[in-house]
């Protein structure tokens, strides 16, 4: 596959998002760069402004399998991941493999669940792998995990932990869409057909293609100068880790493949900073309003204080 | 009407201003002034047009040659240094109007109107000036503002300036801001108490006390002050001679027991002479030999000033001078400040005129009965010597050998000088030179007594003495054959003084140096920094003039080493700037003319705003272009196959030759 290629299926599978999700090509840029980075996507938003509608419409987009678990408080780590049952007919224990085990996974409303159900999580998304009972059963290629959760809704709802947080490659927002679109999304049927434009071995080249997209060492020390002034900012108690930086350099890799590009320009890193950044740094002070847009606009505070290179 | 033609006409309005005053500068010539005038005026017709003839190359240029042209001015036509700078800046004042475009050019016109006018200052007493320089002054702040709106609307990215409303209300208010400015400025000039005199001269209301020098003194009153060690003035000499300074304040002729006095007042007004100086008398032709003294006086509570002896000239920021028969001198009022002033004297006697009558009054001892005691003392001591000068070295002698110093001489006060010449044979200066005096005049020499101060103490860090209230001092001053000379019959105290602190006379030399240039820095020092300048400038002109010599003098030397670390400095900074371009070549150099052509135009990236962002905000199709090739090659590798680098040089021809 070259990149004629995947620019062209890049631009399919895009195509084919945007006949569901109206109006939000940003949304959607941004999700397939999360894909094509290997990395998973927090989707942070309302209800009803379609985190589920786009989950599932890229699972669809994907000759790939699809799983939704929706995250309720008695949600258990086996519900997820999948429990050994003792087979009587030959007495032997059975792994049943839980809703993990598919490509494209949809955790809804993650933050309603346990700590102990969301860092059942953990494994699978990192090491793309799941333990249970000694034994380790690794999950398919593709996987990504796309995560939903109502920032403004916090009673009965366990906030995911830093360390959990810090595993999504970016958390977007979608937003309302502005008034044509909705209009369009009002009378238009509720059923949608799709039909998948790439097949699950396609993403996986397309994904080691992204890891070989060319980024200048000016462009790092860019990546590196926005992470040491969010470990430097006064208005940040807690800055970016290394595994951030690393998370922002494979999505801005991605970022450029879906923009029809075979190397980064800075304006990849700016773009995908906020949305790789600033759902993992803690504000110094959570002043009222939801924290997270407070991090949004210290990230921008600090882009544009840096200079770009050139 | 539109901002841009505000702008425009303000710069000319100014502009105006400065060749106005630079027409007050002497020797710059009306017809310079017209001619330079003319082409300014025709400048105007370009600039209307949004028309920028003069670029940044051909300004560096034209720079040059106006500099090149100054120099000659300078060293051939006028040799004046403020004519040939005024002629310069009106010149680079025509050829900037040119080239207007940045709001640096809009500025830099600003400042050189603004050294017109410091030139015409130096240069014009005319009231005339007075009024463009108030004009500048409202014009000026007219422009700064508007300047800044402008450079706002700039940074806000809005490509074109708004049309507001810098119409008469704006004017209007900004004389009123002005002049509620200027009005709050005055107020605070004239209620800030002045800091020099506020802050550092604790005395103003309340002057050192010092004696000797009222009309009548009585013998002993000195004694006390003897071991004060508060500091009356210090003194430096501007060229040294050997011997002891003795610095004279008032001078007595009449003795009557107990107190001397002045029996003749005949003080005669000494008029300031067209050089400034005050002349007491005619320096005799000795002026190689004479020594000059500065002197900073502190807050006295006594009019007298003190000079060497010999004194033929007075230089001091004072309206007259009054000098007294003795040649003591005092000013019209005691000074409420330290006061700095020179003095040139005549160590040697000059042949003044024969000595007045009241210098040879016996009366007091031909009218007391001890009195012919001191009459057959003085006879004892002289004996049958007839040359004036060696009887006087005979009764000083006589004097220094036989008596005993001591501040606490045995004396009921009623006859202190009998008690000292007969009974105790000890007491201090004020003693001595009554005895010595009176003596002289009973062998027919005249004298007087004179009271001042001795040299005190040196101070090797500024190279001045410091006198204090315990160096006061009184010596006898003979006439001997027409000259006063001067005696010291007192011998030294035997006691050595406590040799100063280090940190003493660090604080003093501090205290020195802040006195004369914060608190005493005038319009006079500031004449002599220019003359100084003048004077170094004509200097070097006359070594300029003789190349070889360039070597022999310092000045020579240090202009040669300024002007070779200078040519070092800047080889080293291109030198560093070829090196930096070089390490920064990854940026392609078709992005880097781009960037230049577009800040010619005033347009810049801003350092956070990635290219594209750039581009996309000018939405100018070139750019466009040329931003995405330099993503191509900067980032992409991508090959500079020859169409390509033929189609990126296309554009950035295009975008050069098109105009906004």
């Amino acid at each position: 596959m070259d990149y004629k290629e995947v620019y062209e299926k890049i631009r399919a599978l895009k195509a084919n998002l945007a006949s569901v999700i109206k109006g939000k090509p940003e949304a959607i840029d941004l999700t397939v760069t999360a894909l094509l980075a290997r990395g998973h996507l927090l989707i942070e938003d309302v209800p009803g402004v379609g985190k589920t509608t786009l989950a599932h419409a890229l699972a669809r987009s994907i000759n790939a399998a699809f799983q939704r678990i929706q995250f309720t408080s008695d949600l258990l780590p086996s519900d997820v991941l999948g429990v050994t049952v003792y087979r009587q007919a030959d007495h032997t224990f059975e792994f049943k493999k839980g809703p993990i085990f598919a490509n494209i996974v949809l955790a809804d409303e993650v933050n309603r669940a346990t700590p102990k159900t969301q860092s059942a999580l953990l494994e699978a998304m990192s090491d793309r792998q799941v333990s249970v009972d000694k034994a380790t059963y690794a999950l398919p290629e593709p996987f990504m995990l796309l995560a939903t959760q109502n920032p403004l809704e916090y009673s009965g709802t366990f906030p995911l932990p830093e360390s959990q947080l810090d595993r999504f490659t970016m958390c977007i927002m979608i937003g309302y869409p502005d008034e044509a679109e909705e209009r369009k999304i009002i009378v238009s049927s509720n059923s949608f057909e799709m039909t998948p434009v790439v097949t699950a071995a396609d993403v996986v080249k397309m994904q080691s293609m992204a890891e070989k997209v060319r980024v200048d060492d000016d462009l790092v020390g860019y990546i590196l100068a926005i992470a040491n002034a969010t470990r430097r900012h006064r208005g940040i108690r807690l800055g970016v880790s290394p595994r951030a930086t690393k998370a922002l350099y494979r999505a801005v890799q991605a970022h450029a493949l879906t923009s029809g590009r075979d190397y980064c320009i800075a304006d990849d890193i700016k773009r995908l900073s906020v949305p790789a950044f600033a759902h993992r740094i803690i504000p110094a002070e959570r002043s009222g309003g939801d924290g997270s847009g407070q991090a949004r606009s210290i990230i921008e505070d600090i882009l544009s204080g840096l200079s770009v290179p050139v | 009407m539109k901002l841009s033609s505000y702008t425009i006409l303000i710069t000319y309005f100014i502009a105006s201003l400065g060749y106005l005053s630079v027409y007050l500068v002497d020797g710059v010539g009306a017809p310079f002034v017209a001619a330079t005038g003319a082409l300014a005026a025709s400048s105007l017709y370009f600039n209307l047009k949004g028309r920028k003839v003069v670029h940044d190359l051909l300004w560096n240029i034209l720079a040059a040659a106006v500099l090149a042209f100054f120099l000659t001015d300078y060293f051939v036509l006028s040799g004046s240094l403020i004519t040939a700078a005024s002629r310069m800046l009106t010149l680079l004042l025509s050829l900037k109007l040119f080239g207007l475009g940045r709001n640096s050019d809009y500025l830099l016109v600003f400042s050189l109107v603004f050294f017109q006018i410091l030139a015409a200052a130096a240069s014009t007493v005319s009231l005339f000036f007075f009024l463009l320089l108030a004009l500048f002054v409202l014009s000026g702040i007219w422009a700064m503002i508007m300047f800044t709106v402008r450079k706002d609307w700039q940074d806000s990215s809005r490509k074109e300036l708004p049309a507001v409303e810098f119409g008469w209300p704006f004017f209007i208010s900004v004389i009123v801001v002005s002049f509620v400015s200027i009005a709050v400025t005055l107020l605070l000039f004239f209620i800030i108490p002045r800091m020099g005199l506020g802050l550092m001269d604790r005395k103003t209301d309340n002057p050192l006390k010092v004696t000797g020098f009222s009309d009548r003194i009585d013998l002993g009153s000195i004694a006390p002050f003897k071991t004060d060690s508060t500091v009356i003035m210090r003194v430096e000499a501007l060229n040294r001679r050997p011997g002891l300074i003795y610095l004279r304040g008032s001078a007595f002729d009449h003795y009557d027991g107990v107190s001397w006095s002045k029996k003749v007042k005949k003080d005669a007004l000494v008029k300031r002479s067209p050089d400034g100086r005050f002349y007491l008398k005619a320096p005799g032709g000795m002026e190689s030999r004479s020594l000059a003294l500065k002197i900073l006086l502190e807050p006295i509570d006594t009019d007298y000033i003190f000079t060497s002896t010999g004194a033929y000239a007075v230089e001091g920021n004072f309206s007259n001078l009054w000098a007294e028969a003795s040649g003591a001198l005092r000013l019209p009022a005691p000074p409420y400040s330290t006061i700095e002033y020179r003095v040139w004297s005549n160590p040697a006697p000059l042949n003044d005129a024969p000595a007045s009558p009241q210098y040879l009054d016996t009366s007091y001892i031909d009218g007391t009965p001890e009195g012919v005691k001191i009459r057959e003392l003085a006879g004892s001591i002289v004996g049958d010597e007839k040359d004036g000068l060696k009887k006087a070295r005979a009764v000083e002698a006589y004097l220094r050998k036989n008596f005993r110093y001591t501040l606490n001489p045995k004396t009921d006060g009623k006859k202190p000088l009998e008690d000292f010449l007969f009974r105790s044979k000890e007491g201090f200066c004020e003693h001595y030179a009554t005895a010595m005096a009176v003596m002289l005049r009973a062998a027919g020499i005249p004298s007087r007594v004179v009271n001042g101060y001795l040299q005190g103490q040196w101070s090797d860090l500024g190279g001045y003495f410091i006198v204090r209230q315990s160096d006061a001092h009184s010596w006898v001053e003979a006439n001997i054959g027409g000259a006063w000379v001067t005696f010291d019959p007192t011998p030294p105290s035997g006691v050595t003084p406590a040799k100063p602190s280090r940190l003493f006379l660090y604080l003093d030399y501090m205290r020195l140096k802040w006195d004369r240039y914060i608190i005493q820095f005038s319009l006079a020092d500031q004449g002599r920094l220019a003359q100084n300048i003048e004077g170094r400038a004509s200097g070097l002109l006359a070594i300029l003039k003789k190349p070889t010599g360039l070597f022999r003098s310092s000045t020579g030397r240090v202009v040669v080493i300024i002007v070779l670390s200078a040519a070092a400095v800047s080889v080293i900074l291109s030198l560093r700037r070829i090196a930096g371009a070089k390490r920064r070549s990854k940026t392609p150099d078709f992005y880097i003319e781009m960037t230049r052509i577009l800040k010619k135009r005033g347009i810049q990236r801003r350092p956070d705003e990635t290219p594209l962002e750039f581009a996309l905000r000018l939405n100018n199709r070139e750019v466009s272009f040329i931003t995405g090739a330099y993503h191509e090659q900067r980032y992409g590798g991508a090959g500079t196959d020859k169409d390509f680098m033929e189609e990126v040089k296309k554009t950035l021809e295009g975008l050069k030759n098109t105009r906004r």
